[in-house]
């Protein structure tokens, strides 16, 4: 990478970073409080308030933090199987209750920092990339009806019939697919509201379309495939950040062959411990969710894996189990070195399943989410 | 150690060198003197321009950053929808600019607003991504409207600290914006380009320009010509992309040919100053003839005597230079503002804070001063050391073969001014070939100027006779027959003062001509116009509020409208007015038309175009030619159909129909507005009155016509202050050299008086004598230099005026400028004469004789 464009993404970091969350572990930045609280005048995720679709599919700018997460496991006719992520973040700098209305076009109160990532599991390869810009609706937004989000040439956009097509290319690697939605949009916690501390403003508005037949293609570096599979979409919406003892967590989202789809997420704190506010939900595959409560699953990493690019060590197979539902899977990433080392450092990376249902086994494919290993995460997002 | 061991350690020829310049106090101090100012001159000028180049590139290649290209769409600006598609279709590296001038209200002091988007920016401008203080105040200069950033230098200039509200003033109107954060430049080049910015966030720029929609450019990284096509495919019509560099063409070009111009004064006050060196030297030689014999005769050989005389120059070179480069450094501080302020008003806006000392500028003084002495020396020495020992001791052998020499340096001169009007004769555009051959056309004026004195004596002579007797009789053979003496410091003089006539010459033409001009095109009688930098013309527009009250104003018999603006050509970018009558009442002010007169305006309004004169030198367009306009409906091939003179702006303009205009941009603008009143009402009141109604809409300004006039003129003068300057540097020079002259002169000459005053001269006659000389010597110089001068005048305004700014000048002579020049050289002559004749005044006849 040359000298150039580091100082490009150090200034996009710092630009992130100033928001309002100063992270003690982040480059350049000055040493400040952890989690700071959201800045005056944005407003918490509030227990009664509910989702109405299709308005909360667009950008909710009373919200100080937003972010729209696009994953999938598709493969070719002979089975080459891809993971590909794509995300849009945006964070306010300014709340709206500011009352200044300005006049220019490329104006903006907030910056978007979008994430794309493949992993290309036969040539064991994983590719990220990352960017930002000024929220202008002429380079990056979001809508509601009918829904868009974009950044520059990433693009998400829905045409009449429902279907979303999703467009990125850079450094050679592109996606163009097309997602049907088939289960969705789901609420998770509390009818969209879920709490992630003791705090009850310590929570977000939160929904996925958890099945998305995709189709479409990916090219990495001029070699095309055609493709098929299925796509998950998470959506939401926040004023706070981590709790001062949270310092991560492990998210998981998972589509079994039996039609069963699993979000769960575990936050860590500094002890050590699994915080209480961790929690998941499983539908069914008619579309019929079910909260689960931090004691209603168990997440147990059975291996490890040590980042060569940060030395982060992450988790790296995990025994899961839903007594409940009577599931107990194996997950494992199909390959390891599925870390995005941008301004912020994470891994994010397809999964593969196995393991049993009611009995009968069951396999699938997912994606995980694992922050706070490489640095913590609290206070950033 | 003690003085006298170390002498006598010294060589002979040096010890005799010393002593000689420790006995002659005034002679020797006169030559460092001498060679000092000439040095001066030369590093202050290149210190000047130097720092003002350094700025002006630092602040340009600040602006343009790392863009290769820069997508543009003339007046109009691109939308930010154009900008939008670019980036939606992947192009990544592009970057929206809003670049204006903005004045703030505490300093005056013109500074470049620079707006941008800190994300698209980052690969192209490394100050907007420096500084820890930046990222703590991200938010408010990203997402507060009015807020921007400024060096730490600039901040405290202006006296404003981080979070205070100042005023700045952009295209007339005042907006309070407020200093979220210092920029912390990472280098001292960084440092000096970022003095005279103001950055914002783009959407910042976009409200104080009041261009919602729209920004200034896009600024491009293009790798090739694939990349070149992709994006212009991607394009509606009317926009261009252009290669950066392209684009600072005009304005750099002027600067340079401006900084040409002043470094050609520079060497010519050098090369007064040489011959003040060769002059003193010299003379120093002859007087020590006896003494050089003497020392032959007794065993001294020629390589001692030459090295002797040589060590001397050395001497002197070394502590001339060593003063000269410390003058210089001091002038240079000043004349930086000077030069800045030229620039300023004339082609860019610049802000020169720091003032460098380019070791180049050192090495040319040092250059210069070490060498010069001693190539005026070394005639002198090798003549000296070749002199057989016992001619050596006569006077009258130096005499003879110092009236051989003036015929062969008659000769000479001959010869090198041929030679410089041949290659004036050459036609070439460069400046530093115009300034050769002027240099030797004067050097040859100069070589001849001692036969001229020679002949000037001898016609004198009988008027001298019948004017003071026999004393005027002795007074004009006497400078006649030391020509070894005289002949180099009537040189100098005479050059001195022909430079300043020549200047003067053009300065008072360039002056008249352009009174004249003024004369025939200001038509109207009260101008509107958004505030600019001292003489450019603003491309800010009226707000239309102001023209829709002009148009309704009952004293108003017409209203002329103007719109300047610069637009991209398929021979760059140029400056572009266009009128609502484009075409000149007066016909003087065409220089050639290629079609009837009458014809013009149908012309004009089927879309041809005029050009100014400068442009049409700068580009090479004649009549018929065609330029290629990119408009907002694509390139626009238009005809040129007449040239005409301006001498509003050097870099040129094309000229066109207001309507053809707006047919072909979307631009309503008006930038400037002429108001012709209705017969007998007073303009004063009148223009009173307009800028009381429209200062609630605009900060304009509103000029009679007399105060547009003399504002023009008020920015000439300025553009020649330094010209002046370098003027008076010269003549004082060369004073010194007519003081340093005269004054050995009259030393050698004691015994003579001597003998006079013991047959019965009083004092008061001898001193008188001593006066009478020096003023025959610098009427000769004066005489001399009327036609040299005039020459030089002709020079400057035909060959290197026209070279550098492609203008017309019409040849103004009045009596003005040689009278001063006759005034110059006699006052110079006599203030050199007043110690000698003091001391002629004082002195016993008997200490004359001893």
């Amino acid at each position: 990478m040359t000298r150039r464009s580091r100082r490009g993404i150090a200034l996009a970091a710092l630009a992130l970073i100033a928001l309002s969350c100063r992270n003690k572990n982040q480059i350049d930045a000055p040493p400040a409080p952890h989690a700071a609280p959201a800045k005056e005048g944005f407003e918490f995720a509030a227990a009664d308030r509910k989702l109405v679709f299709p308005n909360d599919f667009g950008a909710h700018p009373a919200f100080q933090t937003e972010w729209w997460y696009y994953t999938g496991n598709v493969r070719n006719e002979s089975g080459r199987h891809f993971g590909y992520q794509l995300t849009f973040f945006r964070r306010s700098l300014r709340s709206a209750s500011d009352g200044e209305t300005r006049a220019a076009s490329l104006a903006s109160q907030a910056v978007y920092m979008g994430h794309f990532a493949l992993t290309d599991t036969q040539g064991a390869k994983h590719y990220s990339f990352e960017r930002y810009s000024r929220a202008a609706d002429a380079v990056a937004g979001a809508r509601a009806q009918p829904h868009a989000v974009w950044l520059d040439d990433w693009q998400v956009s829905t045409a009449r019939d429902g279907v979303r097509h999703i467009r990125a290319a850079d450094g050679g690697i592109e996606i163009d697919l097309r997602l049907r939605p088939t289960k969705g949009p789901l609420a998770h916690g509390n009818r969209g509201y879920s709490q992630k501390g003791s705090d009850p403003n310590r929570a977000s508005h939160y929904y996925s379309f958890p099945r998305m037949r995709s189709q479409g293609s990916i090219t990495i570096l001029g070699n095309q495939w055609e493709v098929q599979g299925e796509s998950w979409m998470d959506h939401e919406f926040t004023s706070s950040g981590l709790a001062d003892n949270q310092i991560g967590w492990d998210w998981f989202s998972l589509q079994l062959d039996n039609g069963f789809d699993l979000m769960l997420f575990h936050l860590r704190t500094d002890t050590g411990d699994v915080d209480p506010y961790s929690s998941g939900t499983i539908m069914d595959p008619a579309g019929l969710s079910r909260t689960l409560r931090r004691d209603d699953f168990s997440i147990e990493p059975t291996a490890h894996w040590r980042s060569p690019h940060t030395h982060g060590d992450y988790p790296s197979r995990w025994t899961i189990a839903v007594p409940s539902a009577d599931l107990e899977i194996e997950v494992t990433p199909v390959i390891a070195d599925q870390e995005l080392v941008h301004s912020f450092v994470y891994w994010e990376g397809s999964v593969r399943i196995s393991g049993n249902a009611r009995g009968k086994p069951v396999a699938g494919f997912g994606f995980a989410e694992l922050t706070g290993y490489a640095r913590s995460m609290a206070g950033s997002f | 150690m003690k003085p006298r061991r170390l002498g006598q350690r010294l060589p002979l020829w040096l010890r005799l060198s010393l002593r000689h310049a420790a006995s002659n106090p005034v002679q020797t101090t006169l030559m460092v003197a001498g060679v000092a100012l000439g040095v001066a001159v030369i590093v202050a000028i290149d210190i000047a321009n130097q720092s003002a180049e350094r700025a002006f590139l630092l602040s340009t290649e600040a602006i343009a950053g790392r863009a290769t290209h820069q997508l543009a769409r003339g007046p109009s600006g691109v939308p930010v929808a154009v900008y939008a598609q670019l980036r939606r279709e992947g192009v990544r590296r592009a970057a929206p600019v809003i670049e204006r001038l903005a004045v703030p209200t505490i300093s005056q002091q013109p500074l470049t607003l620079i707006g941008v988007d800190p994300f698209a920016d980052a690969p192209f401008r490394d100050y907007t991504t420096v500084g820890s203080g930046f990222s703590d105040s991200f938010d408010t200069l990203f997402a507060q409207s009015g807020t921007v950033l400024l060096s730490s230098e600039t901040a405290s200039a202006l006296g404003v600290s981080v979070g205070d509200t100042f005023e700045i003033e952009i295209a007339g109107q005042r907006h309070p914006v407020s200093l979220a954060a210092l920029i912390e430049a990472n280098s001292p080049s960084q440092r000096r380009a970022l003095a005279s910015l103001i950055v914002c966030d783009i959407a910042t720029a976009q409200e104080l320009t009041g261009q919602k929609d729209t920004v200034d450019r896009v600024d491009l990284m293009l790798a090739d010509e694939a990349d070149l096509n992709g994006i212009e495919a991607l394009l509606p019509p009317g926009f261009e992309i252009a290669a950066v560099g392209a684009n600072s063409g005009p304005a750099r070009q002027m600067i340079v040919a401006f900084q040409t111009n002043l470094y050609a004064l520079s060497l010519l006050a050098m090369l007064v100053g040489m011959f003040l060196i060769f002059n003193t030297m010299t003379f120093s030689i002859v007087r020590r003839r006896p003494l050089i014999g003497t020392l032959r005769a007794i065993g001294v050989t020629r390589a001692e005597i030459f090295r002797g005389v040589c060590a001397e120059a050395i001497l002197v070179a070394v502590v001339g230079t060593s003063i000269g480069i410390a003058m210089g450094i001091v002038l240079g501080r000043s004349s930086v503002d000077l030069v800045t302020q030229t620039i300023n008003d004339l082609f860019y806006a610049l802000t020169v804070r720091s003032v460098e000392i380019p070791p180049l500028a050192i090495l040319k003084g040092l250059g210069v001063g070490l060498l010069a002495p001693l190539l005026a020396a070394a005639l002198p020495a090798r003549e000296a050391a070749n002199a057989p020992p016992r001619s050596a001791m006569s006077r009258s052998a130096v005499e003879t073969s110092a009236e051989d020499v003036v015929r062969r340096s008659a000769w000479g001169g001959l010869l090198l001014a041929t030679l410089g009007t041949a290659i004036l004769l050459t036609p070439s555009r460069n400046l530093w070939v115009a300034f050769g051959g002027l240099f030797s056309v004067v050097l040859g004026a100069a070589f001849a100027a001692p036969l001229a004195t020679a002949w000037l004596m001898k016609a004198w002579v009988s008027a001298t006779r019948r004017l003071f007797g026999t004393l005027g009789t002795a007074a004009a053979r006497d400078v006649g027959r030391s020509l070894s003496r005289t002949s180099t410091a009537v040189a100098a003089l005479m050059l001195a003062v022909s430079v300043a006539i020549g200047l003067r010459v053009m300065i008072t033409s360039f002056r008249s001509t352009l009174a004249i001009w003024l004369e025939q095109s200001l038509e109207g009688d009260i101008y509107l116009s958004v505030p600019a930098l001292g003489g450019t013309a603003s491309t800010s527009a009226i707000d239309p509020r102001v023209i829709r009250y002009l148009q309704e104003l009952r004293e108003g018999k017409r209203l002329d409208l103007l719109r300047a603006t610069t637009v991209s050509t398929d021979r760059g970018v140029v400056h572009l007015a266009a009128s609502n009558r484009a075409a000149f009442d007066n016909p003087a002010l065409y220089k050639s038309l290629s079609v009837a007169r009458d014809e013009i305006a149908a012309e004009l309004a089927s879309g041809s175009l005029l050009v100014s004169e400068p442009l049409a030198s700068r580009l090479d367009l004649s009549l018929g030619d065609e330029l290629t306009l990119q408009t907002d409906v694509g390139p626009a091939p238009s005809r040129i159909v007449g040239i005409y003179y301006d001498y509003a702006s050097s870099t040129g303009t094309v000229l066109m129909d207001l309507e053809a205009y707006r047919s072909r941009w979307s631009d309503q603008g008006v930038t400037a507005a002429a108001l012709i009143l209705e017969k007998g009402v007073s303009v004063d009141v009148v223009t009173e009155s307009i800028a009381a109604a429209v200062a609630p809409i605009q900060l304009l300004r509103v000029r009679a016509n007399r105060q547009l006039r003399a504002d023009a003129f008020a920015v000439f003068d300025q553009a020649f202050a330094i010209t002046r300057a370098l003027v008076v540097l010269a003549t004082a020079v060369a004073a010194l050299g007519v003081l340093s002259a005269l004054l050995a002169l009259q030393l050698e000459r004691r015994r003579e008086f001597g003998i006079l005053r013991a047959v019965g001269l009083t004092r008061r006659q001898a001193a008188a004598q001593v006066l009478l000389q020096t003023c025959l010597m610098g009427s000769a110089a004066a005489v001399i230099a009327v036609p040299t001068g005039t020459l030089l005048a002709v020079l400057l305004i035909r060959v290197i005026n026209f070279r550098a700014f492609g203008w017309t000048l019409q040849m103004h002579i009045e009596a003005g400028p040689y009278l001063e020049a006759f005034a110059l050289a006699l006052g110079a002559a006599t203030i050199a004469a007043m110690l000698p004749a003091f001391r002629m005044m004082r002195v016993q006849t008997s200490e004359l004789l001893a």
